[in-house]
């Protein structure tokens, strides 16, 4: 009996040990943690293809080592419509920053007149070589590749040409949050 | 959404898919389904325990006429044409199904397609109880608005793939034209969506030139205005559709969400995985309704590969049942005791009993411990998991005392109240999903670990003194136990209730620190604590009357004998009760059974403390 008694009280410490470490939550600190998860966490691009308006077609690999900003987009499309030139902004202060907003309008003469009616200054910019418009025949990569709906969606694209977050609906690019969000790009 | 639109979009939604009910193989193999993981109730759990619990919410049972869940889930999802004609849905309420006008059945189990009138016919009634307090509804209204929340869900169930089975639609060659298609190619609502804007501005043109009498368009308008409203009428239908969460949600992997197919399109969280993840369930979809097993368990497989280890211990708990198996081993174990108890104490049944209680203890030890594994906390965060838990301790404390009375009378308590207990279990298990997440309160391993567990282990060494004191009871009236036996039993009988004594005032205390830390008080008189505090009473009352000499040995065992009521009305009673600030534990249902039980112990307690009582009387006389 006393054999046992201490077999018992053996288990009982080893039990109250585990227990003890199965409750210390501790890890490290939280912050960093969520940080380095978040930059673990992005998932890699697919690899497709885009034909600007002016015929000339890239890879989307072509653009890695800097920031892209992936914005699918329509004509008939009102918040897009509101972003549009806002975006363009944005692209034309960056050399880092490429913008490929691709269209999911059917025709081409409608992209074509809705950039025609763009100010002055919004026309002028769209000639940066940072900035593609292009269209999405069939919806291929705006549908059936990033499943996306919603106009307008804009997925962020860091450096290493990771996707690191998708914003849904339109947006102040020209914001302090937004810069922040560039910089960790 | 209401749920009279959901019914006066079903028809619509369902004739839409009505071409593609195709009959299931038997051939499919199922069991990489099974495993496929979903977010459910706040956790990633196996499609087969999603299946059972669903089952469970609407028929009241596991499986469906001999086939598995995980089947009846995947006819629902792939081919809902064949489900709504499914008898699944069991009104037990006589009044409801005459409200319904629903005919009378052996087994009151009725089919989808049965109830829409009745649903629809009874929806003004539902929107005025659903403003009501719950507590004020009558059973037959209960009734009725749980039907029609089933039915609700049963509905999102249905429509969890309609954006991708293929539908039974017409469409115009132009448009099949524009849509790239050839002839005879099912189109589905995410293929037809690549036309919904060109078709929206071709109705509105149409509308324009011509108003909006049909008769006065052209065949081809007339399609395409009936193709534009029958791919609205799948969008609205399936409006707020977050049942199905199958595909994890790529730009927020920190929260762990998981995303429903048409949240995900609706909510714009679609994403290059999220859309490999859909045309595998397309695959499936397509698989399930050509039979193709071939095709079926190679995409099954590889979603299956999106669950986390722990799953396929989940899948392996179902199929088991560790406590239905554990109870049938108690049962047995109590039955072989008592034969030979009665027979004499015939050698190999006494093994026998050892062998199935063994089996019996690792089964309900298993069945905790893969709990434990699966939602990682302790094991004791609701009522039905502390029975778990008391079934599996009172049992195990039972056999302690066994190898000390060596009169098998330990063995016979554990084969007891393992059965009674794993009977109490199995009536609680019937209401779904007993692996739930627990509220925020309760969200603590601290003190789950702590103040729980000891709480419930005192409940488990109260009912082993029950247990004892009425078998001395029995022994005493029946005077088939000699007294050597009963002074070791009655020594025995003062230590349990000095253990259990020691484990309900313990866990008394910590409950009130930890109420002190989580509502800023250490006592409430709140029910569930003034019941922890009545067995702590009636346990020293018992105890200090008897070290006083103010109480006889037969009222302190048949007042030991009493502490299963106390602790029935502790630990299960004062939760009937809807009051207090444990409303986390509230239940309903049990209140007859807890009245005819505590009846039962106290005819019995009395009858036997009678019939001794007068042996003693008797005796003195003599």
């Amino acid at each position: 009996m006393k054999q046992l008694n201490l077999i018992v009280l053996a288990l009982a410490i080893v039990a109250g040990f585990l227990l003890t470490i199965w409750l210390d939550d501790s890890g490290p600190p939280a912050q960093q943690a969520a940080q380095q998860s978040t930059q673990d966490n992005r998932a890699p691009l697919p690899v497709f293809d885009i034909t600007a308006l002016d015929g000339n077609t890239y890879k989307i690999s072509d653009f890695k080592g800097k920031i892209v900003l992936l914005n699918f987009w329509a004509s008939w499309c009102a918040p897009c419509v509101v972003e549009f030139p806002k975006l363009v902004e944005l692209a034309a202060s960056r050399d880092d920053l490429i913008l490929i907003a691709l269209s999911n309008d059917i025709d081409k003469d409608k992209i074509e007149n809705f950039l025609a009616k763009q100010p002055d200054a919004i026309k002028e910019k769209l000639k940066s070589s940072n900035i593609i418009i292009s269209r999405d025949e069939g919806k291929k990569i705006t549908e059936d590749l990033f499943q996306t709906y919603k106009l307008p969606e804009t997925i962020l694209i860091d450096r290493k040409g990771r996707m690191a977050e998708k914003i849904v609906g339109d947006t102040d690019w020209t914001g302090e949050e937004l810069k922040a969000k560039l910089s960790k790009l | 959404m209401t749920i009279r639109l959901f019914l006066h979009s079903l028809f619509l939604v369902l004739f839409c898919f009505a071409g593609t009910a195709f009959a299931k193989s038997e051939d499919i193999d199922l069991s990489a389904f099974a495993q496929i993981p979903i977010l459910h109730d706040g956790r990633i759990k196996p499609l087969d325990t999603f299946a059972r619990n669903e089952l469970i919410r609407f028929s009241g049972k596991s499986t469906f006429e001999g086939q598995s869940a995980v089947n009846w889930l995947a006819e629902t999802i792939f081919d809902p044409v064949a489900s709504v004609r499914q008898n699944i849905f069991k009104i037990e309420n006589g009044n409801v199904r005459h409200l319904l006008g629903l005919e009378e059945r052996k087994k009151p189990l009725y089919a989808f397609t049965e109830l829409t009138t009745g649903l629809e016919k009874t929806f003004p009634t539902v929107e005025q109880l659903m403003g009501k307090d719950a507590k004020t509804l009558s059973g037959e209204q209960k009734a009725l608005l749980t039907l029609h929340e089933n039915a609700l869900e049963y509905t999102q169930l249905l429509r969890s793939f309609s954006l991708l089975l293929p539908l039974n639609v017409s469409i115009p060659s132009e448009w099949q034209e524009k849509l790239d298609m050839t002839a005879g190619e099912p189109a589905t609502y995410l293929s037809l969506k690549k036309i919904d804007t060109q078709l929206e501005q071709q109705i509105l043109a149409i509308i324009k030139k011509k108003g909006e009498n049909p008769t006065r368009y052209t065949p081809f308008e007339q399609q395409t205005a009936v193709l534009g409203w029958q791919i609205k009428t799948i969008e609205q239908a399936a409006q707020n559709n977050t049942l199905f969460r199958v595909i994890p949600n790529d730009w927020d992997k920190k929260s762990g969400e998981w995303i429903a197919p048409w949240d995900m399109i609706s909510s714009g969280k679609g994403s290059p995985r999220s859309a490999e993840y859909l045309k595998l369930w397309q695959d499936l979809a397509m698989a399930w309704q050509l039979n193709k097993p071939q095709e079926w368990s190679s995409a099954s497989l590889e979603l299956s590969y999106l669950a986390p280890g722990t799953l396929s211990l989940e899948l392996l708990y179902n199929q088991i049942g560790p406590f239905q198996s554990a109870l049938i081993f108690f049962a047995v174990s109590f039955l072989f005791t008592l034969l030979a108890l009665s027979l004499g104490r015939s050698g190999w049944l006494i093994k026998f009993s050892a062998i199935s209680m063994l089996v019996a203890i690792v089964l309900q030890g298993g069945g905790l411990a893969a709990r434990i594994i699966l939602l990682d906390r302790p094991p004791v965060g609701t009522l039905y998991e502390s029975i778990l838990f008391v079934g599996l301790v009172a049992p195990l404390f039972a056999i302690l005392f066994e190898r000390k009375l060596k009169n098998h009378i330990g063995l016979l308590c554990a084969g007891l109240m393992g059965t009674g207990i794993g009977l109490l279990g199995l009536s609680m298990a019937d209401e779904g999903d007993t692996m739930k997440v627990l509220t925020a309160v309760l969200n603590t391993r601290f003190w789950l670990t702590t103040h729980v567990l000891c709480i419930t282990i005192g409940y488990g060494w109260c009912l082993v003194t029950s247990v004892l004191a009425h078998m001395i009871l029995i022994g005493e009236a029946t005077g088939k136990t000699d007294n050597e036996t009963l002074k070791s039993m009655r020594h025995s009988l003062g230590t349990l209730a000095l253990t259990a004594l020691l484990f309900t005032a313990t866990g008394t205390i910590l409950g009130g620190v930890w109420a002190d830390q989580s509502w800023g008080r250490f006592w409430g008189w709140d029910p569930k604590e003034n019941g922890a505090l009545l067995i702590t009473l009636w346990l020293i009352w018992i105890i200090h009357g008897k070290v006083a000499g103010q109480i006889s040995p037969l009222v302190q065992t048949a007042g030991l004998a009493f502490v299963s009521v106390i602790v029935g009305i502790a630990w299960i009673g004062v939760n009937l009760l809807g009051v207090g600030l444990h409303s986390y534990g509230f239940i309903e249902g049990l209140f007859w059974g807890l009245g005819a039980f505590a009846l039962f112990e106290l005819m019995l307690i009395g009858a036997l403390s009678f019939r001794i009582s007068q042996k003693e009387a008797s005796h003195e006389t003599a």
